[in-house]
């Protein structure tokens, strides 16, 4: 059935960038919604996942554009000088090792956890960076954001994803390693 | 070790699994996709209404904007702005068109298409108006 084949793929992409299951199933139900009001031209179509993809990412960037000005007060009071390079951020060694020892799952759940954890401003555009592979130009077109201000929140988002993981439940010594 | 870190990051996210959606999307899913087929279509989005609907609503609306445009006209201007002939035969088209599907539609179709056929005749008055202003109609006194 269509719907299976598809339904993993796009909650993941809604649920990455809302950090929120029950905003991510809101979506992915709209989102199917519409494949079926153009099922004639999705049915069999090799694009049908991309369009599915597209359209998941297009919903949750809408609904996350309409708390936009709250997104952005937040992250601008927290980093003032969002723009300029961040001369604090965490500098963990990482090594190649780092979640091999996690079953493919277990590792899954726990960058999840890590991901959910960030804050919308950080976790949205590295998400697109690193899920949707969109370049830091198309992020901050997309998110009407300056590209300076795109590259300091997902380097800050890396940087803090690593403490997320090993407050998860990740060796240390794994990453200082 | 940004470089590192971005590295890392990048190839780990690339090679997670999808998530499992839950087992309740695909009930939701046909639950909305049967409440929004019974909704009546003018409680569904604008894309989604009868041609016929969408062709009046812009109409209506073309009306409206010609007749607040008009408010200026005075009666001896206005009254040769569309000959009665012409009205007329704007009137017996649109009844014409009309009366052509009466043996296909319900009567409550037919009398929504004679509305729509009002309001076409009001937005076509409004437009000859408006088109006789800007086209043709010079001002005592004006340029």
């Amino acid at each position: 059935m269509f719907m299976r084949a598809y339904q993993d793929m796009v909650f993941s992409t809604a649920a990455r960038l809302a950090g929120n299951d029950a905003l991510a199933e809101d979506i992915a139900q709209e989102v199917f919604v519409r494949a079926y009001e153009h099922f004639g031209q999705l049915r069999g179509s090799p694009s049908a996942g991309g369009w599915l993809k597209t359209v998941a990412t297009n919903l949750m960037l809408n609904h996350l554009t309409r708390y936009r000005r709250r997104w952005r007060l937040f992250s601008e009071l927290e980093s003032p000088a969002s723009d300029e390079d961040s001369g604090g951020a965490i500098d963990f060694p990482v090594p190649d090792t780092l979640l091999a020892e996690l079953g493919t799952e277990q590792r899954r759940a726990v960058i999840d956890a890590a991901l959910r954890r960030l804050p919308d401003h950080q976790r949205v555009p590295l998400v697109l960076y690193h899920f949707e592979e969109l370049s830091y130009e198309a992020i901050a077109a997309r998110l009407h954001v300056s590209l300076a201000k795109v590259k300091t929140d997902i380097r800050r988002g890396r940087a803090a994803m690593l403490p997320l993981l090993n407050a998860a439940g990740i060796d240390r010594a794994h990453l200082e390693n | 070790m940004t470089d590192k870190l971005e590295e890392w990051l990048d190839r780990t996210l690339r090679e997670l699994p999808p998530r499992a959606a839950p087992g309740t999307l695909e009930a939701r899913v046909l639950k909305e996709i049967r409440r929004r087929a019974a909704q009546p279509w003018w409680q569904r989005g604008f894309a989604h209404w009868p041609p016929f609907a969408r062709v009046a609503f812009v109409a209506m609306g073309i009306a409206v904007g010609a007749f607040c445009s008009l408010g200026s006209v005075d009666a001896a201007n206005f009254r040769s702005v569309l000959p009665l002939a012409q009205a007329m035969r704007l009137v017996s088209v649109a009844s014409a068109l009309a009366a052509v599907p009466t043996h296909l539609v319900s009567p409550v179709w037919l009398t929504a298409a004679l509305a729509a056929g009002a309001l076409l005749y009001v937005m076509l008055f409004g437009l000859g108006a408006v088109a006789y202003r800007t086209l043709y109609f010079k001002p005592l006194g004006g340029g």
